[in-house]
């Protein structure tokens, strides 16, 4: 069972093509990895896949769900849930808050249990506190769960922005550069984080980012785009030897090596 | 027992309530300042509505006294106009105050939700406008009501006077505790969200246009009930009373109190209401302090008087970070008295 699929994705701004012809299977547990050089579109696909611009052509189905139409919080209902290259983190409020509200859409109370305060309203807050607890723990975070989310080093907001994600229980996790602005030793904590999200937890994550060492090193398939088109797909192995993807990335004759 | 020991303040809450009635009674407090805890217990109502929208989820309304004049007008037209309120046994007008009251905001509430869901669209300044126009739009529709229904621009006179200091006082109480419960809930903490990052709020599965729409519903209902007490309070409604100052004010009372904060907007609005009539010895110049104690306010304290705290009694896991406990207070005045007790030991 594929958890997402896309057919034929496009999108054109005005006369532009942004993303041409993309197509993704990503099997349930896979790690996939989408490079490309600046502007070549990946944030713009990341976009169409949780719903925040609906592509011009194309099928997106998550989880054997046709998402034509829907908006980014229905993305997130049906299993999708990301992170920013430019974090956003919900800043005027706590470290622990930033996860309850992750909770938001599996939350089993409704608005009169809410002002009467209810046994139901109680059982499900607690439920809430514990479940957002148990995964701030696990990433370490637990200490600070009464800072603001901005107060937070640069790194563990990073790590604060996943755990978030994850708090939705996602079925495809999209990390959009991870280890972008960390110094070499951070970006081995973030290997090593995704590698604990990917085996211990079996989440499926599709990632963007420009690390080299990071993608190659944990990346189980890896999509290339350069200016909107999959130039190459394949194991990394595959794609770092491939004449296309060396002549994106560092020019020259794609015909040369062949 | 244990409701009583675990919650404190309830039979402080009591208390107050009582001292104030009793010396009403004996004549320290005359009807005067009577009037002006009723109104500040109206206004605390108000700025709590106004947090909802500005603080919590981070919609900027100025049109706060339209919702208000919505719950004013239909619950004062419905006693004054409608049933003959003062034929009735004091039981019955209890009742129908109640009803009308509720009436009222419900009123209020759908003018709300009308109002929000084309605004929703709008973020920022041009939401602040909207809601600023529709709030002169209702002024204006109260003028052009029938004078015999709605009295028209002569004001609405002879409303039965059926608000006391009890009502506005338990009114008061309930508009906190059901702000709290919001706050304290995934719809707070949604318009929380909401107002930190609206696309990372919609990423993580957030309804923003359902959530929006609750939140101005909450509100307009909250400041329905407001306008109902206040028109029953005063017995004399206006269209010129709910007009742009009126909303502006709440806004200065929540942002000199602490936006977002529940306490915040509880203190802002009783010290700015309070504080008028207070410096009204000073004449003219009162208005000048009024204005200089602002400045002072933001100048010294940006976010407000209790910006990003709350008060411990109401027990808040969301939004407050710091919670006040009273003994924080005892301490700080303690602490106080023991540094001139040093200056004057060394002084010595």
């Amino acid at each position: 069972m594929s958890i997402l699929t896309t057919n034929h994705l496009t999108i054109r701004f005005g006369g532009l093509v942004a993303v041409e012809d993309f197509n993704i299977d990503i099997e349930k547990g896979e790690l996939w990895a989408i490079i490309g050089p600046n502007g070549a579109g990946k944030t713009t696909v990341y976009n169409m896949i949780t719903g925040i611009y609906p592509p011009t052509e194309g099928e997106i189905f998550v989880d054997g769900e046709n998402m034509a139409g829907k908006k980014p919080f229905e993305f997130a209902r049906a299993g999708v849930s990301r992170t920013f290259q430019n974090i956003r983190l919900f800043g005027g409020s706590s470290v622990l808050d930033n996860v309850k509200m992750a909770h938001t859409m599996d939350c089993g109370y409704n608005y009169w249990d809410m002002m009467l305060r209810t046994k139901k309203y109680r059982s499900e807050e607690d439920r809430i506190t514990e479940e957002s607890m148990a995964l701030l723990d696990l990433f370490g975070l637990a200490d600070k769960k009464d800072y603001f989310a901005t107060q937070l080093p640069y790194g563990e907001q990073r790590k604060l922005e996943i755990v978030r994600a994850l708090a939705t229980r996602p079925k495809l996790l999209l990390l959009d550069e991870p280890a972008a602005g960390m110094s070499p030793g951070e970006i081995d904590d973030v290997m090593a984080l995704i590698h604990r999200i990917h085996d211990e937890m079996g989440q499926t994550i599709l990632m963007i980012e420009h690390h080299m060492k990071l993608v190659m090193g944990i990346a189980q398939k890896i999509k290339v785009l350069e200016f909107g088109r999959t130039i190459s797909e394949g194991t990394p192995e595959y794609v770092q030897n491939d004449p296309l993807v060396i002549a994106a990335y560092l020019g020259g004759d794609p015909d040369a090596h062949a | 027992m244990s409701l009583i020991k675990r919650n404190i303040e309830y039979p402080i809450f009591v208390l107050i309530f009582l001292v104030f009635t009793l010396l009403n009674r004996f004549g320290v407090l005359n009807d005067y300042v009577m009037q002006v805890v009723q109104l500040a217990c109206i206004y605390i109502i108000m700025t709590e509505s106004l947090n909802i929208l500005n603080g919590m989820t981070g919609l900027s309304s100025l049109g706060q006294a339209g919702f208000m004049s919505v719950g004013a007008y239909v619950s004062a037209m419905i006693t004054t106009t409608f049933i003959n309120v003062n034929a009735m046994n004091p039981v019955m007008q209890v009742v129908m105050f109640i009803v009308v009251t509720l009436i009222g905001a419900i009123v209020a509430c759908v003018v709300g939700v009308l109002i929000g869901m084309p605004a929703m669209r709008l973020r920022g300044d041009y939401l602040a406008i909207v809601t600023l126009g529709f709030c002169e739009v209702i002024r204006t529709i109260w003028r052009v009501v029938p004078a015999r229904i709605a009295g028209a621009a002569f004001g609405l006179t002879g409303i039965p006077k059926l608000a006391n200091f009890f009502w506005c006082y338990l009114f008061m109480l309930l508009a906190i505790y059901a702000c709290r419960n919001f706050m304290d809930s995934s719809y707070g903490r949604a318009c929380l969200a909401i107002r930190d990052n609206e696309i990372a709020a919609d990423t993580m599965g957030i309804n923003c246009f359902k959530h929006k729409t609750i939140a101005f519903a909450t509100s307009a209902f909250i400041a329905g009930i407001a306008g109902s007490l206040y028109a029953h309070l005063l017995v004399y409604i206006h269209p010129d009373v709910f007009s742009y100052a009126k909303s502006s004010d709440f806004l200065v009372y929540l942002y000199a109190g602490g936006v977002g904060s529940i306490s915040g907007a509880m203190l802002g609005a009783l010290a700015l209401t309070v504080l008028p009539e207070i410096l009204r010895f000073l004449g003219n110049w009162r208005l000048v302090i009024y204005g200089m104690l602002l400045l002072i306010i933001i100048l010294f304290r940006p976010t407000g008087m209790f910006g990003g705290r709350e008060f411990a009694f109401l027990k808040l896991k969301t939004g407050g970070i710091k919670t006040f406990h009273f003994s924080t207070f005892t301490h700080w005045v303690k602490g106080l008295f023991r540094r001139k007790e040093k200056e004057a030991a060394t002084a010595k």
